[in-house]
């Protein structure tokens, strides 16, 4: 019987939905979506018997409701009968440890001339804490099962333009390209450790990703369509990423999936 | 026959009689203690230093909308985290300044170079940086790596005290341990953090009158080198020793180093009329109409009731009309609210409280 694997998510759900056109035939899965934007994704609720969605009509807008029904059958998505759920767009914080730590020379992590040194034991002290500014919501913690895992966002790609106030932090940090992967994949594992604590996997992007200077390749990023089709194409948004994107990090995340379900 | 002069006590305000200036005032009444010699005024550029109670007053600032400098500044994380490392606790991550020579020396060191003797230590194998051992609890992996870190830190103490308005400075302690050579003062005693205490090396000295007013004064005229208008907030941390190595009973040996601080305090105030002002936190703790109750039940750390004693006469006193904090929008700043009584000892970081760990 083929893994039934759950993707919950907001916009950036897209891609991945887009990129699965792309690899399903190699693939042996039972996959199903569930999204909404942003807005509406923080509104939706998880039921005890894990019915994730709008449990009370009354409280959404129409327009949002006919979403739902129009994209995904229902208004509500079983999470019970899954063996695993993929929560996607859900963030760790990243631009904040961004726009903290990367004005540091971090001991044996990023050393930067010029920058103010900080030693790793602070480091290791201060990551966590900002992970723990937002912290994922209780009820997606310590499931017996299904087996509940987080994919990061997307970094914006190289192209973002420092002068739009919602890239700078991450504009700036690509303007040092010093072990920025590297400096990401400590967060990453800090975070990762945390969230293994509440029986949550988080799974990060595939690196190759990335280009050296932390940001996201320009060739996963040109083209990306909103989860709404019959909107307009996204116009000056370096976060949202395109079909390529999409089929590579899917397929990571079902090796990853199938790799973990897999009985021993 | 002349007439007999009216006695030169007759006629004084209230405050200057005991009866009516304490006796008769209510309890943890502080009306009358305070008059500022200069108001410090929202552009200004505070720096401040000193021991653990200066924590205190700086944070009190901060909070009312004052412009604290913060030459090494932390990322954004809370204060319990940041603080374990020695930021966000003063204007730079010097750790407390507890003697005035420490201060003297750190700007010697900054401005002119000076090479403290023994300036590292090792503990297990890790690294720390002998005149700020707080900063790095674990230390570091190696002695290039704290050089590398402190000359960092001297680049923004240089950097604070070459462009501050105004200088607030706690006086803490008279005791203190140097190199044999007394060319190098340390914050805390050899072996208590880190490194090892080796008579041959080191030496305990406790800082007479002179030295500490002759400290403070190479202090000031090297501020005022920089900037001639600067100002200089003096207070005297009202926190006991404690621990003595002077052989006398403790709660003598605190009572001459206290006496020292606050004579120099006294003729600092009395010199410099125009730029040195003395606020008496010491004397607001420490007064009988507290009746001993600003200090905590071991009758050392001070109760956050009467940190907010003292820190609401200073803020009443520069800021009547609360115009410092609207530059703000939204409603007037409070004062935080006093900490709960069990947070007291873990409210200040003060590594002066590890010999505690050592006593009997």
């Amino acid at each position: 019987m083929n893994p039934r694997i759950t993707l919950v998510g907001n916009s950036h759900v897209a891609a991945l939905r887009r990129g699965w056109d792309h690899i399903k035939d190699g693939f042996d899965v039972d996959l199903q979506f569930f999204a909404a934007n942003s807005t509406l994704y923080g509104q939706l609720e998880l039921s005890k018997d894990k019915q994730f969605g709008m449990h009370d009509l009354q409280k959404y807008h129409p327009r949002h409701v006919s979403f739902l029904k129009d994209h995904f059958g229902d208004v509500t998505v079983d999470l019970s009968s899954s063996d695993a759920v993929v929560l996607v767009g859900t963030g760790i914080r990243a631009k904040d440890f961004v726009r903290n730590l990367s004005r540091f020379s971090i001991d044996g992590i990023r050393d930067i001339e010029g920058l103010p040194p900080m030693s790793r034991e602070a480091f290791d002290s201060f990551a966590p804490s900002i992970y723990q500014k937002g912290p994922l919501p209780e009820y997606w913690m310590n499931w017996s099962g299904p087996r509940v895992y987080i994919l990061v966002p997307p970094i914006p790609s190289v192209h973002c333009p420092i002068e739009d106030k919602r890239y700078k932090v991450w504009a700036q940090f690509g303007q040092t390209a010093q072990n920025n992967i590297g400096f990401l994949q400590h967060y990453h594992d800090i975070v990762r450790a945390e969230l293994a604590t509440q029986n949550v996997h988080l799974i990060s992007q595939p690196w190759d990703i990335l280009s050296e200077n932390g940001l996201t390749r320009a060739q996963y990023h040109d083209g990306a369509k909103r989860l709404d089709e019959t909107l307009a194409d996204y116009a000056d948004d370096y976060h949202h990423m395109n079909p390529t994107y999409g089929a590579k990090v899917l397929r990571h995340v079902l090796q990853t999936v199938q790799t973990d379900c897999v009985p021993a | 026959m002349t007439a007999k002069a009216p006695s030169p006590y007759r006629g004084l305000p209230d405050t200057a009689y005991w009866r009516s200036g304490v006796a008769n005032r209510p309890q943890f009444s502080t009306e009358g203690l305070y008059t500022p010699r200069f108001r410090i005024s929202r552009k200004a550029k505070i720096v401040t230093a000193g021991s653990c109670f200066a924590q205190h007053v700086g944070r009190t600032l901060k909070n009312a909308g004052f412009r604290i400098m913060d030459g090494e500044r932390g990322p954004n994380v809370p204060d319990s985290v940041l603080q374990r490392f020695g930021y966000n606790l003063y204007s730079a991550r010097y750790g407390n300044v507890y003697t005035t020579r420490q201060m003297a020396q750190l700007l010697a060191e900054a401005f002119d170079g000076f090479e403290p003797t023994d300036a590292i230590w090792e503990k297990d194998g890790r690294f720390y940086d002998a005149l700020r051992p707080s900063v790095e609890p674990d230390g570091l992996p190696s002695p290039e790596d704290v050089r590398r870190h402190r000359q960092s830190h001297l680049a923004a103490v240089r950097e604070l005290f070459s462009t501050l308005d105004v200088f607030v400075f706690t006086f803490g302690l008279t005791e203190a341990w140097m190199s044999q050579d007394g060319s190098t003062v340390y914050p805390t005693a050899p072996g208590t953090i880190a490194g090892d205490y080796d008579e041959t090396r080191y030496k305990f000295h406790n800082f007479r009158y002179n030295e500490v007013l002759n400290d403070f004064r190479a202090v000031r005229k090297r501020i005022r080198a920089f900037n001639p208008r600067a100002k200089f907030l003096v207070t005297v941390s009202p926190v006991p020793l404690t621990a003595t190595a002077t052989g006398q009973h403790v709660e003598v040996a605190s009572s001459y180093s206290k006496s020292v601080l606050r004579s120099v305090c006294g003729a600092l105030y009395e010199d410099y009329h125009k730029d040195v002002d003395y606020f008496p936190s010491y004397e607001v703790i420490t007064s009988q109409t507290a009746r001993g109750e600003n200090f905590a039940p071991n009758m050392r750390s001070v109760t956050p009731d009467g940190v907010q004693r003292a820190m609401s006469l200073f803020m009443q006193a520069h800021d009547p009309d609360g115009k410092v904090a609207p530059k703000k929008t939204g409603p007037k700043p409070k004062l935080k609210a006093p900490p709960k009584p069990e947070q007291i000892e873990d409210d200040v970081v003060c590594e002066e409280a590890l010999l505690e760990a050592f006593s009997k």
